[in-house]
């Protein structure tokens, strides 16, 4: 059973753990600078010390790495809480975030802009990425529009519409590659497989808001994301007002793979396998699943985007392949030590 | 005042023909304290009737008043907490535990976020303990037997706190000890704590021996409603199942028993 306490201590332990991992981050790279020398830099910011680092090594870790850890952190937990949401939701330990579409909707928005080379903003965010976020939350509408049925979402008409809405955007995207092949030199394949830099200019209060936002709105809810595992009649008998709360939590997790995907294009494995993950070791209940997730989820892209970063240095890798590279593994490590029996 | 007062119910799915009724013209009502068992034959309307006394539906044309008030108009939090429904075998697709999905069954007493209060603790532990599954506590309710998950969502069931409690057949899958100790902690509660129950079953026998009336329905409309040894006779069985059937009396629980003719 999970209590106050219980949530409390392990939310702290694994803020402890992303904490060392984002200090790791901030000092690894292709300049070198000295694991001491960044902590310097850091408390330089908020304390009147000296040290004998350059202007230009301040400038690598307060303008250039911090922001990009802050940045990975936002995109994983947007990611780890809009997967437990739609595995809750959909009642299924195999839905992410990209199962609805939202994904292809926001890589199509950005193919777009790459091909017609626009320079607008959406909601405040700058060029592609706002073509992104405006693409994600087109197919967002389209979704409901289409699934709706007598004001419900079905979870079977939500989950069929979601697959055939992303493989129709991913043609239209396949199309617009083919009939733009210069979009490729320009930025395509970051935003097909993910890419952190890509968001690190956009980066604003305001997107840390939204993604903090819409997780307290999640949840908010985390109890009756509990009950509706018993099923939606179930639910019902239990006084759960289910056609709400499903409408509200779908159309939540939406925004923030959006959020995610406009940030940093797909990044596939994290909404997938971190709420699993956890799950497994620490049991189903959302009131601890969401705050875990959460943190596992910003540690897991940070590490794995350091590991993009100085693995073939000074060439970045995309960090899709390495959350798939390492979380596959790792997620059959899991599997195999859990029985399957207790998974599903 | 009557616990449930069924008036000129009718109901069909609003995008069914005009003249397809899943249920038509049904007349009963309940006293507190009764143990009424559902019976018919497969689509004769009986989980329909349940969803609808859960207020999940709302009747077409008639009237379905729990505790005085419509079923359906009742706000879903107020009528959990008066009314608390097992539906038929539900899959958990993640692995909580035993104790935590009895807990669930506290979540009307609840608002909004919040952890289980020791209060909600407490009455989790005393159901399961009533319904003797304290000792699958910590067990995920993937890995426990169909008689014990019954019992557990029975004592889910409970945990509500409820003044009318719905079954709909929680005896399928279930052996036939299990079967007998199913509808004994039913009785049990109905006698220990006055519970009023409504249950749906196929077990005619286990039915006639522990329900105070039977309602007989078919083809959506009640065929027959009353004291098992009224309402469970030969002619009765046979035109509601439309198979022959022998009608004597269970020499140790003096209640009607059916028996098929082969």
């Amino acid at each position: 059973m999970v209590g106050v306490k219980k949530t409390l201590l392990l939310s702290f332990l694994f803020a402890l753990l992303f904490l060392a991992i984002a200090l790791v981050s901030v000092s690894l790279g292709p300049a070198p600078i000295g694991f001491k020398r960044v902590v310097g830099i850091l408390f330089s910011t908020l304390l009147p010390i000296q040290g004998d680092w350059t202007e230009t090594e301040k400038a690598i870790v307060l303008s250039l790495r911090l922001p990009r850890i802050f940045l990975g952190a936002l995109v994983g937990i947007a990611l780890a809480v809009a997967g437990g949401v739609f595995q809750a939701l959909l009642r299924n330990p195999l839905a992410d975030p990209y199962i609805l579409g939202v994904s292809s909707g926001s890589a199509l928005g950005a193919v777009l802009a790459l091909a017609l080379g626009v320079e607008s903003s959406f909601l405040g965010f700058q060029g592609v990425s706002g073509f992104a976020l405006a693409g994600g939350l087109t197919s967002i509408v389209l979704l409901y529009t289409i699934a709706r049925t007598r004001g419900e979402l079905g979870t079977l008409t939500t989950l069929l519409t979601g697959v055939i809405l992303s493989s129709f955007f991913a043609s239209l995207l396949w199309f617009l590659v083919n009939f733009f092949p210069g979009i490729f030199l320009t930025g395509a394949m970051s935003w097909l497989m993910g890419d952190l830099g890509l968001g690190v200019g956009q980066l604003s209060w305001g997107t840390a808001f939204y993604v903090l936002a819409t997780s307290a709105f999640i949840y908010y809810y985390s109890r009756s994301l509990n009950v509706l595992a018993l099923g939606d009649e179930s639910a019902r008998y239990l006084g759960i007002e289910v056609r709400r709360v499903k409408n509200l939590l779908l159309l939540a997790a939406s925004l923030m793979t959006a959020l995610a995907v406009s940030m940093s294009g797909v990044i596939g494995f994290v909404g997938l396998i971190v709420p699993h993950a956890v799950r497994l070791a620490f049991g189903a209940d959302h009131r601890l699943l969401f705050p875990i997730s959460a943190l596992v989820g910003a540690s897991f892209l940070v590490g794995a985007d350091t590991i993009a970063r100085v693995a073939l240095a000074p060439r970045e890798l995309p960090v899709g392949v390495i959350t798939a590279l390492c979380g596959s593994p790792f997620f059959i490590l899991i599997l195999k030590r859990a029985r399957m029996k207790e998974l599903f | 005042m009557k616990l449930v007062e069924v008036k000129g119910l009718g109901f069909r799915f609003p995008s069914q023909q005009l003249d397809s009724w899943v249920l038509r013209d049904l007349n009963f009502s309940l006293e507190e304290g009764e143990v009424l068992g559902i019976m018919g034959p497969n689509g004769s309307g009986k989980t329909t009737l349940i969803r609808l006394i859960a207020g999940l539906l709302k009747p077409t044309v008639g009237r379905l008043d729990i505790f005085g008030q419509s079923a359906a108009g009742l706000r879903p939090r107020q009528r959990a907490r008066l009314v608390a429904t097992v539906a038929q075998d539900s899959v958990m697709p993640f692995s909580f535990t035993c104790f935590e999905v009895v807990l669930m069954g506290r979540s009307p007493h609840q608002r909004g976020f919040g952890f289980d209060t020791p209060q909600d603790i407490q009455a989790a532990e005393e159901v399961m303990k009533f319904t003797n599954t304290l000792y699958l506590r910590d067990r995920p309710i993937s890995m426990i037997s169909g008689g014990e998950k019954q019992r557990v969502f029975i004592a889910r069931g409970l945990a509500q706190s409820p003044r009318l409690f719905l079954l709909d057949e929680p005896t399928t899958h279930l052996d036939l000890k299990y079967k007998k100790e199913c509808f004994q902690l039913l009785c049990g509660l109905n006698k220990e704590r006055g519970l009023t129950v409504i249950l749906i079953s196929h077990e005619i026998n286990l039915q006639a021996a522990y329900c105070h009336r039977m309602l007989l329905l078919k083809g959506g409309r009640i065929y027959a409603i009353g004291p098992p040894k009224e309402c469970l006779t030969r002619e009765n069985i046979e035109a509601v199942y439309d198979c022959e059937v022998l009608v004597d009396e269970n020499p140790l629980s003096k209640t009607p028993r059916v028996s098929l003719k082969i």
